[in-house]
């Protein structure tokens, strides 16, 4: 019986695409293909939720909230993307429902977050980083989930208007509206931040 | 005064980030970013900006990969039954199947029922009851009888409390006054209610799981952390330590983050209270579940509220009864006067034992805190007298905030109610303890304006409404007017926390010298100097790094050890080198080896490694 149509030859590669035959599977109830299709994404998502979302402590929480997501769409998962992009666009819709909760919250690092800082020149050094990393972040957790989500997807990832649009679910031209509007808002936001800093100096 | 960020600057970013129409268009747009400088600073702020949320990249160690992976397992196990059951996309299907599986589970439930023979899934059996493991405090060893079973609703008296596990996913302390039911328990939903007092928890989350506690003005949702819940018939405040818990109360929906508090009613949330932090860094290190095969020892005649360590672990207030793994049991025990004590035990699987407590020869046998008489060695061939080293043993009565505002009950302990057995099953109450010495009568306070616990009380009232103006001032006048009061000790810490929070570095480190140069308290010491270390690592003092290393030497049962431990080793690393710092990495992943640093520890032993 045909369950699902998957795009199971990688056509430029003449080879079988992983992901569409561990999905096919998983949705055959092998449970341990999950499980490598976890360990093959687990990564992407992770470094993707963090950059979304910041060093939020509810991390680890988020990752299982996607994957179970994940799996429970798999039987209506057709192929007609990469299972990348449909894994991705879980990945944002985790990220801003989560941004949405949170709203106004102060950033606070993880001690991982320090230490994954670059470091080995002088402590003041790793303290000033870690000072300007939690400036970045306040900067963003003021800005509207749906603005910070298309700010990061552009500006930090790199990714093209219409693949954001993707994996959000707008049009192109909404996404740049989305990105002008952020940056904007982050400048005002910097420029407002060091003349306070100029006064009180 | 508004921001200024010239609006020509903005489109032209904008067009830069937005990929311009043509190419005509995307070069005159680079031709002017070229040469205008307030757009090469905007954009440099941008790109700023987005080079440090790159920095926030941390790759996942194969420990945390399988530690999500497992916690999804039950969840994935539930779904997978379910995606069995979907052999085809015809969707109309899946309803009527669910339907029809419905009806047979009813059926098949209520055939069960009807036999007399319900046997709920053991994970929501298990979650149902709470397993109370240490029970200490006022009548404490007369309540022991509570360690025998489990127990769907908990009643802790005056004076009293209760350490309890929930299906080895949560460990609560219970502060007495204070009543605690388990209200709803499914292996996706958990449901406290807390009537009153104070309950403090270490709540291990898993997907899938929610655990909600109710109060009752308030459901506070907690995630994986470490929380603290004080509740009364009008309000109730929750405090964090670590993780974060969403409370819905009067209509509002408030999220507390580590580090800040909140009670309903208040308009914002608000940094915890010292009191409510130490408490909860006393929860984090309070002893584990037992072991499922334990038995009961009890401690008596120690100093009234003195802790014990059993190894790394805490034990307190004294007298206590807890259950703990079979065979040797020991303890250490600082007194006041700063003698050590060992307590032993045989302990036997099921059994009761009676911890035999010598204390060193050497040490002056006063009148104890409470006025009780000091209990007499007992059994001194099993005990062992150990020499008294400068140990941190953490004394810690329940605190200010969370403490009962009244002296522990003379009266005896109420059993505790609804045990989860059904209703048939007897409940035999505890018998009472052994009468207490009558207490001694009040002090008649000196007539005084204002004293100096009304200073501190009016500055933590203000504290809690956010005024820090009025709180600063309090506490001020407090060290000015009676500085020879152990309070002003604790009032200068405060003071000293509050310039730090303002960024006042000098301020905050002078106001620390003081109090480290004049308190005895084991207690105050050690939080000042954690401050102070803080205080020199903000301001990126050289003196930071000997600052944490002291630290670690003189409160090596700290609880922020952990912390300590792994700035010290990024600043070892840094400095010295990574190969300097791998004994640090070690000890670790030693002592902590599930500890949020640990990762890195790894990944860093690994690859400094020679």
């Amino acid at each position: 019986m045909k369950v699902l149509e998957l795009r199971i030859r990688d056509e430029s590669m003449g080879r079988e695409d992983p992901d569409a035959a561990l999905v096919r599977a998983i949705v055959d109830g092998d449970r341990a293909a999950f499980d490598r299709l976890y360990r093959r994404h687990v990564d992407s998502v992770f470094r993707r939720l963090t950059r979304l979302v910041g060093p939020d402590p509810e991390r680890d929480d988020l990752v299982q909230h996607i994957f179970l997501d994940v799996f429970r769409a798999l039987p209506r998962f057709r192929g007609d993307a990469a299972f990348t992009t449909f894994l991705h666009r879980v990945v944002v819709n985790v990220a801003c429902d989560h941004l949405r909760r949170r709203k106004h919250t102060p950033v606070r690092l993880e001690p991982e977050s320090l230490a994954a800082l670059p470091s080995g020149a002088s402590p003041e050094l790793d303290l000033r980083q870690r000072q300007a990393l939690e400036r970045a972040l306040e900067l963003l957790s003021r800005l509207k989930p749906k603005k910070r989500v298309a700010f990061v997807l552009r500006v930090v990832e790199g990714l093209s208007l219409e693949e954001i649009g993707t994996l959000v679910g707008a049009t192109a031209a909404a996404v740049g509206q989305r990105v002008k509007h952020a940056q904007r808002e982050l400048l005002a936001m910097a420029e407002r931040s060091a003349r306070r800093g100029k006064d009180e100096s | 005064m508004k921001p200024k960020v010239r609006p020509a600057c903005e489109e032209a970013l904008a067009a830069l980030v937005i990929a311009p129409v043509d190419d005509v268009h995307a070069e005159r747009v680079r031709a002017h970013v070229v040469r205008c400088l307030p757009c090469q600073r905007a954009r440099a702020r941008l790109d700023e900006l987005a080079s440090q949320v790159r920095t926030t990249d941390v790759r996942l160690n194969d420990d945390r990969r399988d530690r999500i992976l497992e916690g999804m397992a039950g969840a994935l196990d539930d779904l997978a039954t379910r995606h069995a059951g979907v052999p085809s996309p015809r969707r109309w299907l899946v309803p009527l199947l669910g339907a029809a599986a419905a009806l047979v589970g009813i059926g098949l439930g209520l055939g069960r029922w009807l036999r007399d023979a319900p046997a709920p899934a053991p994970a929501a059996a298990d979650l149902a009851v709470l397993e109370p493991y240490v029970v200490a405090g006022v009548g404490a060893v007369a309540a022991a009888d509570l360690l025998s079973r489990p127990w769907a609703a908990l009643e802790v008296p005056d004076g009293q409390v209760v350490q309890a596990g929930l299906a080895r996913r949560a460990r609560f302390r219970v502060i007495g006054p204070a009543r605690l039911e388990v209200a709803h328990a499914a292996p996706d939903l958990v449901e406290l209610r807390l009537l009153r007092g104070t309950l403090l928890g270490d709540y291990d989350h898993q997907a899938g799981s929610t655990l909600v506690v109710r109060s009752a003005d308030a459901a506070i949702r907690v995630v994986g952390t470490v929380f603290a819940i004080e509740a009364d018939a009008a309000s109730t405040r929750v405090s964090v330590s670590r993780g974060a818990v969403e409370v819905v109360a009067r209509g509002r929906t408030v999220r507390v983050e580590a580090g800040r508090s909140w009670a309903t009613g208040d308009p914002a949330v608000g940094p915890i209270s010292t009191a409510s932090a130490a408490a909860l860094a006393a929860h984090e290190v309070g002893m584990p579940l037992p072991p499922a095969t334990s038995g009961t020892v009890l401690v008596e005649g120690l100093p009234a509220s003195a802790s014990a360590r059993v190894g790394p672990y805490l034990l307190d207030p004294a007298p206590l009864a807890a259950r703990v793994a079979v065979g040797k049991f020991s303890a250490l025990v600082e007194g006041a006067d700063g003698s050590v004590t060992r307590l032993s035990a045989e302990v036997a699987s099921g059994g009761t034992s009676r911890a035999q407590v010598a204390r060193t020869p050497d040490t002056r046998v006063t009148a104890l805190p409470g006025g009780e008489p000091h209990a007499r060695p007992v059994g001194p061939a099993a005990a062992v007298t150990v020499p008294a080293p400068r140990r941190e043993v953490r004394v810690s009565p329940p605190p200010p905030p969370l403490a009962p505002a009244e002296p522990p009950s003379a009266s005896p302990p109420p059993p505790p109610l609804a045990p989860a057995d059904p209703p048939s099953t007897s409940i035999s109450p505890p018998p009472p303890p052994p009468a207490p010495p009558p207490p001694s009568p009040p002090a008649v306070p000196v007539p005084r304006p204002v004293s100096a616990s009304d200073l501190y009380a009016q500055a933590e009232a203000a504290m809690q409404g956010g005024d820090e103006r009025t709180a600063t001032a309090s506490l001020a006048k407090l060290v000015a007017a009676y500085s020879g009061d152990p309070l002003a000790d604790t009032a200068d810490y405060e003071l000293a926390q509050l310039a730090f929070r303002k960024q006042d570095v000098a301020g905050a480190r002078a106001r620390l010298e003081h109090v480290l140069a004049r308190t005895a308290d084991p207690t105050l010491r050690e939080l000042a100097s954690y401050l102070r270390c803080r205080v020199d690592l903000a301001a990126s003092r050289p003196e930071a790094r000997a600052c944490l290393e002291t630290f670690r030497r003189d409160f090596a049962a700290s609880p922020h050890d952990a912390e300590v431990l792994a700035v010290l080793a990024s600043i070892v690393a840094a400095e010295d080198g990574c190969r300097a710092a791998l004994p640090l990495f070690a000890s670790y992943l030693q002592a902590y080896p599930r500890g949020p640093f640990a990762g890195e520890a790894e990944r860093r032993s690994r690859s400094c490694a020679p």
